[in-house]
């Protein structure tokens, strides 16, 4: 290799990878399949080869786009479409060869994300018997609960207000799936923690 | 968003694009609603009154009017059964009217070797598609009286429904015209029709407020009855002390709130029941004076055998199944004896000390009960015998037709009690608690009539019960079916054969039949016509709930297309049916219908208010006896108590948002009666002047029951008998069958509502995770559910709103792509007739 | 002439491409597949299959051996490390699949401009991806891949992957023939990297050659790496860029070419005795 070509492979690396630095800082949260290790060790461990989509068997797993930065080709889940199932038997964490899904052996063990409420916007929050939420989750008087309490204002009819325990729920975001409320949805899972990426 | 200003669509023009909702064989997805954010704050020009048009609650709503477009539903605070609540089928309600697929056009089959499919119906005109009607219909009445049948409905109008019986028993004279409440309420009807004579019950949903110990006695009701659900727990919240005892063979979300639970083996409830009874005479702890003063014992037929075979009316159990005698008190002491709290405890599986728990709450003088019960006392094939065995609890105790103290049958349907049992559109009925074949009954509808005497002596016999009914259609015995607001193509238990399937059920594809609806379902997949319908709003209408609430809903909007109000098919089939036909001197159409006939535009007269008001006020004659001109309907509507259940003049029902009957004129107002048989003040909700009239004031707790056999309500002696099919060696599983709070009945309209089909897109059979590995599954995985009778294939759900206990699995029967009543039992209540859907065997396998 | 090594790798590259497609088609027939997954890396039959390099940009990435992972890895590897590294480039891979048509516009507008790289740029690559995952803990290159993309197009989502295998056609078809897996693509530089230890060869009978050049003509890798055997140096085409497509072969007209078997244990390519696969 002559001195040319050495100094132009080192000065398209550095272009490149300053390139990839800004790329990764643009990486999204997004929530991803249930046993997805930490951001940053995912993004290095996904090979992006999307075993994890075709063995869900909902294909509720989607493949990132160029969008999602070097999360391009990286599993994640928009719930609100499609939510993860918590299937028992996990096939997608079995496909992954790369162990960036991994760990996973009963439900409470997933951790994509946490539901959080709007209050404001929740219809059970002002007395209509909905919960569709609470009666839809897999860790039903677990990750979601009733606070039950008198309606205000009302002296013969309660609230059955939906309240998440962020230490159970697993975000799975079957309750944003089923939420009856749009514009906007009522409750919305917030994917987990990306923590500082770089 | 602010719940009071609930506005969610706009006009028609983009209306049916944004709520399209696929709700065919294949699709499961509906159309995601796009809802333009400006829509969402059309200001409606009015707010017109209305009501719930789904469940037996009968919620209030108001309905936001634009251009004649429905724009808005919200709750009506005026309402008293709701006060402004509703469930999440409620606040969707407006959307139901605009699935893409309504119906707008009659259709005609002319190739019957599609029935069962959608396929092979033509567009018609009205006139063409009335005229067939009319002549089959004359046709197969002409051939064999017996061979025609109209199958109604708990969501028809009361007005609807009056026509409906009028047309049939007056018109055709047929008793076979029944309605789908047969499904859901006949157990109900049979219960108070043996206990108190008189249909319907005697508290209200205020008893809710007041009760300090609630019993749920197979009802759902956190899904079920949603908003008086939310009322039970008020109460639970606000009051001190207040218990809630479930009993049920599932978990359910009721459950998951109650205090105690009591967690029975399908089918023993009548012991549980008998051994309350056992232990309140056991231990002297029964309301002795109440017993003296007010009650009477009887004992029935026993050993009663299972109506599985289609002759099972006609043999000797079948027959006498009805037939009680009386009994003296000690008698009745020593035929309970047996069910003590142990041998209760061993029948259902329930720890005694909590059957003895429930029993003490009874047996204590201080505490006010409110029994409720919905389809898991009525779907049962001892429903008659478990409502009788829940009065007698409450009548032993003395707890009953007080202000939190009452058994209170829940209803299914928004008019169950307003159309199908007030107005009488049974099989043995006529309105207003009267009943085919008793002479004074025939007589008195045949004054109110204008029929001449004897005429309806001609239906002096019942006609076809809904099973016998549809049994009778398999067999090829019934040659025209027209069916209205309901859907038997999905919901009939057995259904295979009542779809034509099954060797003994041929009959059904080649019987003429008529389908009135607003959506293509799994009834009119079965149709040779089908005609389109205009839906709640779509026309005035009137619905009676469960706490004898007689409400009224305006006309908000025209039906789309061509969709018709269903009495004016009724109505002109009437007029074509009846042509030229005489009743004494006079023109038999004229005589029945000619008050609501514009014999100038030869059509129904057009204004429906003018229509309803003419109908309500004619069918209000049953019950205002003492107000008619005809003296001797007053003399006779006098000896029936026909005014029992005495109806305010319609326009009172605008005004007033809803009225429990019976209505009395007290200084020209039109007071609603709270507590039936209590004496008390009218203004109070009391049954001041029913008892003044009817009955003795002062006696024991203020009570005169005058409308029972010498005042005196019965107390049966009911053994336990078991089911009609128990899980065997081959078929292990008990199967209940029910509802979800997201969808109402067979989901043709719900599932058209994006939100709510979003919310529980598909059938799920609940499993205990226990049966559910040893059969090798996981949550969400097929299984094939599978009884003698047929299969249907599901998804398995472990975890989840309704938890089973081993050995019972549940599936919801809303999905017409789940037909689950492919493999319920037809076997039915030898009393009331209704089938049991809560309990047949079966064997669930890995699909 | 039957062109018989060409049919043959046209018939290997459809079953690849349908082998991959298969999930799609096959999916929910039982549940379970018995093949599914991408080039990066798959399942078939329950055994999992990895991409070597893909592999090795993980693992430097995250800094963390997983063993079972490199353990899919190296059945691949070795298998090409036996039969010949950049079979996978001719037989196997997607985009060259892709490419070969570029040959057939490049026949009918011949004067094309065709700009020659080094050819070892790609190995360079190669080595600057497994670099810059190791510093950006990222997989580099399966990012950008065009494999990948043909993969993530086909299989699971449209993307801009489409745009980067426009561009490598259009870089094909008006720059540099065969330009892309010629001289860039990192994978083929990986494989060419292992080329030389591969058993199977393009073997070179000198007694029948006539120096027509034939062969060259229609060598995809890199025509150059003939030479040697043309002008007798060895019998054996030694260079790892060798793709074993066997287009030189068919094209010869006096059966100078064959695909071979090399002799593991002498390195006297020009002595050695060949066994031969090509049965004539």
């Amino acid at each position: 290799m002559s001195k040319l070509q050495l100094l132009k492979v080192l000065i398209g690396g550095v272009a490149a990878y300053e390139l990839l630095k800004m790329m990764k800082a643009g990486s999204k949260t997004v929530i991803r399949p249930p046993g997805a290790v930490d951001e940053h060790s995912f993004l290095a461990l996904c090979s992006r080869c999307g075993k994890c989509n075709q063995a869900c068997p909902y294909k509720a797993i989607k493949m990132g786009k160029e969008d999602f930065g070097l999360g391009l080709g990286t599993p994640y889940l928009t719930v609100r479409d499609d939510p993860c199932r918590l299937c028992e038997d996990w096939p997608c964490v079995a496909a992954c060869p790369t162990n960036a899904l991994t760990g996973i052996e009963k439900r409470t063990d997933v951790a994509m994300g946490t539901a959080v409420i709007d209050k404001d916007h929740c219809i059970a929050y002002e007395g209509i018997r909905c919960e569709v939420c609470y009666r839809a989750c897999p860790l039903i008087d677990e990750a979601i609960k009733l606070d039950i309490y008198m309606r205000p204002g009302d002296d013969i009819h309660a609230v059955f207000a939906p309240v998440i325990d962020p230490e159970k729920c697993v975000g799975c975001g079957i309750c944003e799936n089923k939420c009856v409320v749009d514009n906007p949805v009522a409750i919305r899972v917030k994917p987990r923690e990306a923590g500082d990426l770089w | 968003m602010k719940l009071t200003r609930r506005s969610f669509l706009k006009a028609a023009a983009i209306s049916s694009a944004m709520l399209a909702a696929g709700c065919t064989k294949k699709s499961t997805t509906p159309t995601e609603s796009t809802v333009d954010p400006e829509i969402q704050n059309i200001e409606p020009d009015e707010w017109k009154t209305a009501v719930c048009r789904f469940c037996g609650t009968g919620c209030g709503v108001l309905v936001g009017v634009k251009d004649k477009q429905v724009v808005a539903v919200k709750g009506d605070p005026d309402n008293r059964s709701s006060r402004g609540l509703n469930c999440i089928k409620g606040y969707y309600l407006g959307k139901i009217l605009f699935g893409n697929d309504r119906l707008t056009k009659p259709l005609i089959r002319d190739d019957k070797s599609k029935k069962g499919t959608r396929e092979g119906f033509r567009e018609a005109t009205w006139e063409e598609a009335l005229d067939l009607i009319a002549s089959k219909l004359k046709a197969a009445h002409a051939a064999d009286p017996k061979a025609i049948a109209f199958w109604g409905s708990g969501q028809q109008t009361i007005t609807e429904g009056y026509t409906t019986a009028k047309l049939w028993k007056a018109g055709l004279l047929s008793n076979n015209v029944d309605p789908n409440a047969r499904l859901c309420m006949a157990s109900a009807v049979a219960g108070f029709m043996t206990t108190f004579q008189s249909d319907e019950p005697m508290g209200c949903y205020e008893d809710l407020d007041h009760a300090d110990v609630f019993v749920t006695w197979g009802a759902n009701m956190a899904e079920m009855h949603p908003v008086l659900y939310s009322r039970l727990t008020a109460r639970k919240l606000s009051g001190t002390n207040v218990k809630h005892y479930d009993l049920t063979t599932r978990r359910s979300r009721t459950t998951e709130t109650a205090d105690v639970v009591l967690e029975f083996r399908p089918q023993t409830d009548l012991a549980i029941a008998n051994a309350i009874i056992n232990y309140l005479i056991e231990n002297d702890a029964y309301d002795k004076q109440f017993v003296e003063e007010h009650c009477q014992f009887k004992a029935g037929t026993e050993d009663l055998g299972h109506s599985v075979n289609d002759d099972y009316d006609g043999t000797e159990k079948g027959s006498t199944a009805d037939q009680a005698w009386n009994i003296t008190f000690d008698e009745f002491k020593e035929m309970v004896r047996y069910y003590t709290l142990d041998k209760a405890a061993e029948i259902s599986g329930v720890p005694a000390e909590n059957i003895e728990a429930l029993a003490k709450e009874f047996a204590d003088p201080d505490k006010k009960i409110m029994s409720t019960w919905c389809m898991g006392a009525n779907q049962h094939t001892r429903g008659t015998w478990i409502n009788n065995l829940i009065y007698d609890i409450h009548l032993l105790s003395g707890k009953i037709s007080q202000p939190g103290n009452g058994p209170f049958s829940l209803t299914g349907q928004p008019s169950a009690c307003g159309t199908a049992r007030e107005v009488g559109v049974f099989s043995h009925r006529l309105p207003a608690d009267l009943v085919v074949d008793n002479p004074d009954h025939r007589r008195f509808s045949e004054l109110i009539w204008n029929l001449p005497e004897g005429y309806l002596d001609a239906i002096e016999k019942p006609g076809y019960h809904t099973i016998k009914m549809f049994r009778e259609l398999g067999n090829g015995n019934i040659k025209f079916l027209w069916s209205m607001s309901n859907n038997w193509g999905q919901t009939l238990p057995k259904l295979n054969r009542f779809r034509g399937i099954d060797a003994d059920g041929k009959g059904v594809t080649d019987a003429f039949i008529v389908v009135s609806d607003v959506y293509p379902t799994r009834s009119t997949e079965m149709a040779d016509v089908v005609l389109p319908a205009a839906m709640w709003v779509e026309r005035e209408g009137q619905f009676g709930n469960a706490e004898r609430r007689n409400s009224v809903f305006e006309k908000c909007a025209d039906a789309p297309g061509e969709a018709k109000w269903d009495l004016w098919a009724l109505v002109h089939v009437a007029r074509r049916v009846l042509d030229g036909k005489k009743i004494g001197d006079e023109d038999a159409f004229d005589l029945l219908f000619g008050s609501i006939w514009d014999d100038g535009k030869n059509d129904l007269i057009e204004d429906q208010h003018e229509v309803n008001k003419i109908l309500w006020e004619e069918y209000r004659r049953f019950s205002n006896p003492h107000l008619d001109s005809d003296p001797e309907v007053q003399e006779l509507g006098k000896q029936l108590k026909t005014n029992a259940k005495q109806l305010a003049p319609y326009e009172e029902y605008f005004h007033q948002h809803g009225i429990l009957w019976p209505v009395r004129e007290v200084n020209g107002q039109w007071l609603e009666t709270k507590w039936r048989y209590a004496h008390g003040k009218q203004e109070d909700g009391f049954d001041e002047y029913g008892v003044e009239e009817h009955g003795e004031t002062g006696k024991y707790k203020n009570i005169d029951f005058y409308k029972s056999a010498d005042h005196r309500p019965t107390v049966f002696f009911r053994p336990f008998e078991d089911a009609a099919e128990i899980p065997d060696e081959e078929y292990p599983l008990w199967l209940c069958t029910g509802r979800v709070l997201e969808h109402w009945h067979s989901g043709t309209m719900t599932r058209r509502v994006p939100e709510l089909h979003r919310a529980v897109p598909e059938a799920f059979c609940e499993i205990h995770p226990d049966d559910a590995a040893a059969i090798g599954i996981q949550d969400n995985d097929w299984v094939i559910v599978k009884s003698r009778r047929g299969e249907v294939k599901v998804k398995a759900t472990t975890t989840g709103r309704g938890n089973p206990p081993k050995g019972l699995v549940y599936v919801p029967f809303f999905a017409e792509e789940t037909l689950i009543n492919n493999v319920t039992l037809d076997a039915y209540c030898p009393i009331s007739k209704q089938p049991d859907y809560k309990k047949c065997a079966v064997q669930v396998a890995k699909a | 002439m039957v062109k018989k090594w060409f049919l043959l790798r046209k018939s290997v590259q459809l079953f690849i491409l349908l082998l991959f497609l298969s999930p799609l088609i096959l999916a929910d027939v039982a549940g379970a597949n018995f093949f599914y997954g991408s080039l990066t890396s798959s399942e078939i039959l329950g055994i999992r299959l990895s991409d070597p390099l893909g592999t090795l940009q993980v693992t430097l990435a995250a800094k963390y051996i997983n063993w079972a992972y490199i353990g899919s890895a190296s059945i691949i590897f070795f298998i090409y490390l036996v039969i010949s590294g950049r079979v996978f480039c001719s037989w196997v891979c997607p985009v060259n699949t892709l490419l070969e048509c570029t040959d057939l516009i490049r026949k009918k507008f011949k004067r094309l401009p065709d700009i020659h790289f080094d050819k070892n740029t790609k190995i360079y690559l190669a080595g600057l991806m497994l670099v810059l995952s190791f510093l950006i803990s990222v997989p580099v290159f399966e990012i950008i891949s065009p494999i990948g993309h043909t993969m993530r197009n086909l299989l699971f989502t449209w993307g801009i992957g489409v745009s980067i295998l426009l561009a490598i056609v259009l870089f094909d078809v008006f720059i540099s023939k065969r330009g892309w897996c010629r001289y860039f693509c990192p994978v083929g530089g990986f494989y060419a990297a292992i080329g030389r230890s591969g058993r199977f060869r393009v073997k070179m009978d000198n007694d029948r050659c006539v120096q027509c050049q034939q062969c060259k003509h229609v060598c995809f890798a890199e025509p150059s790496i003939l030479d040697p055997s043309i002008q007798g140096k060895e019998t054996f085409v030694s260079s790892g860029d060798c793709s074993l497509c066997g287009a030189c072969v068919d094209a010869c007209a006096h059966n100078a070419l064959q695909i071979g078997l090399k002799p593991i244990r002498n390195t006297d390519y020009s002595k050695d005795k060949e066994i031969s696969l090509d049965q004539k």
